[in-house]
């Protein structure tokens, strides 16, 4: 709670009350006695800064649990805010003129003032104990710790507003005697712990009586993190480019609207509009969300939209991917906060990872006495081969789930999401992992010829270059695809990588095979790398406990049956799950991508789970 | 008299030199017209003109490929653009065309950009490959010969030659792979290729 005398006479420990000289009680938590020193003008001296230290939404002066321990920051205690980094009264500028630099400055916290009542929630609150009696010549002043100083921003009441503390801190002898609130915002994120670990220490500081008394009280608050969303929590919005203009469009927009509907996500699908009409909608953005206590057991939340460290075609002022830009232009808003990080001279063959179908997240876990309460952060990265390095920084830096990385350099796009997904099952580990069988796929080609089928037609109805004009069909028999020893070679070479990826999991997670379920498809070759030959059926978006939306792996049909599609919902029928098909050929499939690529979601904010409970 | 230098004569007259002298064989968009011997040259442009008569709407449509290219350049979902799938679904029809393109007569590259130039040649080369045919052998080892060390372009050649699984296009890599350089590695990779396929064909 306080600490007075000490800063003259250095007597260490940060709970007391004490004319200089005489010695602090470090239990203290109401104001001590002034000791024996022959009695201090003003009474019982009272240096008391308070934060929300137990987490229970509210900052109490008469509740020691909101002092105790308040200098120190742990998984049981310790007080918490938020990066303001949101646009409550939607001020912030969408002009095209502004360059990627320029539009990412303004937010919440870029200014000096609170930016109306719903800015007022997102600051943490602190409150200084009045001090009654305390003397005319009494002074203090609020220091906020040095790493910290350029990062956050406290502000005093006055009047019943709200104001930016002066440079120096300094607070009246009204208010001292008082009492008076505080509050706090985070004016960034964490990026770097080296440059700034998300901590702030804030110290009021009290002298009196011409320095006789003087003394000091820290609190120990913490930045909250961006906390990426995993597969477990069902989709709140679901989003999509919009492209009014193509048939191919509204087919999978259509099939993904009646996806989300089947799985009531709460928004439906909602249609973006996209700058150059970027279709690539998961890569363009991250979403996650900020949180702090707030009363009632309830939380203060802001969502955060990442904005993908993919590179453009262009330099200059606006370097980035074009279509990444809606993080400003789209979400930034009332509790929405949209952030980017990105190196300029990343290296452009690597850029692919930087799209967001590279960043996923494995729900939560326990596994080998390690415990995941917010899951882990999962990406394609090796030495040779990832993704932007600042990026991979922040992300890791807020430290809450830790990033764990597999090969993805065979793949010819190289995003995780191309042979990896997770699903909701009834099991200890709580989820099951969805991978690419390449093998599988091949088998049961295999087997339909070896049963008379080899003549039976894959990818019926699909075709390629129908863009320029000219339509060549696509439909293949399946001893055709047997017989292409391109497709079979990097078939062969992609089941050895996926089998790799698995056992990164089994050794981090403890993945067990009853946890392994597989979806087959087979991959072929360009530039060397690997690429699904048939629709990549991972590679969806899972809506809901229940829902998930596929690729429709386009046949081929035996005896009047997709047998990809029958393994497919069988697979994901043993967890419960129904399939909703969307088409995706001729605007994802044979453009790289998959389901997966063309959306994007905004998760449901978990309530079982609070980060701050999850620190190790 | 205009002012052109001494380099610009040197030109002039080399370019005229080579009006008068070289029969009019244009460039490929991977080879010229002397990076096929000369037995191979005869046979495929024999076997370019009898695919020409039969198809001749193959060759319509990859004369139309570079527009892909520069379609799948402004994009790109992977590490560079490519249009090798969209190349391979044309099928057979489309192997003398993809040749013809590769080693005898294309447009020049005008304004296509760096990243679908790539693509075109890249997904030519990988393409032909995919249809194993004997004689796109003598393209693809000359293509693997030549000065160039593009990276992607040497890689794409070397798996190609080894997709034939052939024992000439075996000695060719080979024959390549003690030579140290920045293309041993891709030339040995191309030879895992032909053992591939020989595992394959087994």
């Amino acid at each position: 709670m306080l600490l007075l005398g000490c800063e003259l006479a250095g007597c260490g420990g940060n709970d007391g009350a004490v004319p200089a000289g005489a010695s602090a009680n470090p239990d203290a938590d109401a104001p001590v006695e002034s000791g024996g020193s022959g009695g201090v003008e003003g009474g019982t001296p009272v240096v008391d800064l308070r934060a929300d230290v137990n987490r229970d939404g509210n900052v109490d002066l008469a509740d020691p649990a909101d002092d105790v321990d308040e200098e120190s920051w742990d998984a049981s205690h310790g007080a918490v805010f938020l990066a303001n980094l949101d646009d409550d009264e939607n001020a912030c500028s969408k002009a095209s003129a502004l360059s990627d630099d320029e539009i990412a400055l303004c937010n919440d916290a870029a200014d000096t003032v609170v930016n109306g009542p719903e800015d007022m929630l997102d600051l943490a609150r602190m409150k200084i104990a009045p001090w009654p009696d305390a003397p005319e010549d009494a002074s203090g002043r609020i220091e906020v710790s040095s790493a910290a100083a350029d990062r956050v921003r406290v502000f005093v009441q006055r009047a019943g507003v709200f104001e930016p503390l002066s440079q120096n801190g300094s607070l009246s002898v009204a208010e001292i005697r008082e009492g008076v609130e505080l509050a706090i915002e985070g004016r960034d994120i964490v990026r770097d712990p080296a440059v700034w670990d998300g901590f702030v220490d804030v110290t009021l500081h009290v002298s009196a009586n011409a320095g006789a008394v003087s003394g000091g009280d820290t609190v120990r608050l913490r930045v909250a993190p961006v906390v990426l969303s995993h597969h477990l929590q069902p989709v709140e919005t679901l989003y999509a480019t919009n492209s009014p203009g193509d048939p191919d469009g509204l087919d999978f927009l259509a099939d993904l609207d009646a996806a989300a509907k089947a799985a009531a996500v709460p928004n439906g699908l909602v249609r973006l509009t996209v700058p150059e009409g970027d279709q690539r909608t998961q890569d363009l953005f991250e979403s996650g969300v900020m949180t702090m206590p707030e009363a009632l057991g309830q939380q203060r939340a802001i969502r955060v939209f990442m904005r993908s460290a993919s590179l453009g075609t262009g330099r200059g002022p606006r370097p980035l991917r074009a279509g990444s830009r809606i993080v400003y232009t789209a979400f930034r808003g009332k509790d929405a906060a949209a952030i980017q990080q990105y190196d300029i001279n990343h290296d452009l063959e690597m850029d692919s990872l930087d799209s967001f179908g590279n960043t996923e997240t494995i729900p939560p876990y326990t596994h080998g006495g390690e415990s995941y309460p917010l899951g882990r952060i999962f990406r394609g990265s090796v030495p040779s081969f990832h993704p932007d390095a600042t990026m991979s920084l922040l992300l890791a830096s807020q430290g809450v789930q830790p990033v764990l990385t597999v090969n993805t350099e065979w793949l010819w796009v190289g995003h995780v999401d191309e042979t990896l997904s997770f699903i909701r099952a009834n099991s200890p580990l709580g989820f099951a992992v969805i991978a690419n069988d390449p093998s599988l796929a091949r088998e049961m080609l295999e087997a339909a010829s070896a049963q008379g089928f080899g003549e039976t037609k894959m990818f019926v109805g699909q075709r390629w270059l129908d863009d320029t004009g000219t339509e060549s069909p696509e439909e293949i028999t399946i001893d055709q695809v047997l017989a292409d020893t391109g497709v079979m070679a990097k078939t062969a070479e992609a089941a050895v990588e996926v089998e790799a990826q698995l056992d990164v999991l089994r050794q981090a997670i403890g993945l067990a095979e009853e946890d392994n379920l597989r979806v087959p498809y087979l991959h072929d070759s360009v530039y060397g790398y690997a690429i699904a030959y048939q629709p990549g059926t991972v590679n969806g978006v899972v809506l809901a406990d229940k829902h998930v939306a596929a690729p429709d792996p386009d046949g081929p049909e035996v005896q009047g049956e997709d047998i990809f599609k029958k393994q497919m919902t069988d697979t994901f029928g043993t967890r419960g799950m129904v399939v909703h098909v969307v088409e995706d050929w001729n605007l994802y499939h044979r453009l790289e991508g998959e389901v997966h690529c063309g959306s994007n979601a905004v998760r449901v904010i978990p309530t079982d789970v609070r980060w701050w409970e999850t620190v190790r | 008299m205009s002012c052109m230098g001494l380099r610009g004569w040197v030109f002039a007259v080399g370019l005229f030199a080579g009006l008068w002298t070289t029969p009019a064989v244009a460039d490929g968009v991977l080879l010229g017209p002397t990076g096929l011997r000369a037995g191979s040259r005869a046979s495929l442009a024999a076997a370019i003109g009898q695919a020409r008569k039969a198809n001749p709407e193959a060759f319509v449509r990859i004369a139309r490929v570079r527009e892909v290219a520069e379609r799948a350049a402004g994009s790109q979902h992977g590490r560079l653009p490519t249009i090798t799938p969209a190349l391979k679904s044309l099928g057979k029809p489309a192997l003398f065309p993809m040749i013809e393109m590769m080693a005898f007569d294309a447009p020049a590259r005008g304004a296509l950009s760096d990243r679908a130039w790539l693509a075109l040649r890249v997904g030519s080369i990988e393409a032909v490959g995919a249809q194993r045919e004997p004689m796109s052998e003598g393209v693809l080892a000359a293509i693997l010969q030549t000065p160039s060390t593009e990276p992607e372009v040497v890689r794409a050649a070397a798996k190609a030659l080894g997709r034939l699984g052939t024992d000439t296009a075996a000695a060719t890599l080979t024959e390549m792979s003690s030579v140290p350089g920045t293309k041993q590695m891709s030339v040995i990779e191309g030879m895992g290729t032909v053992v591939a396929m020989r595992l394959h064909s087994t």
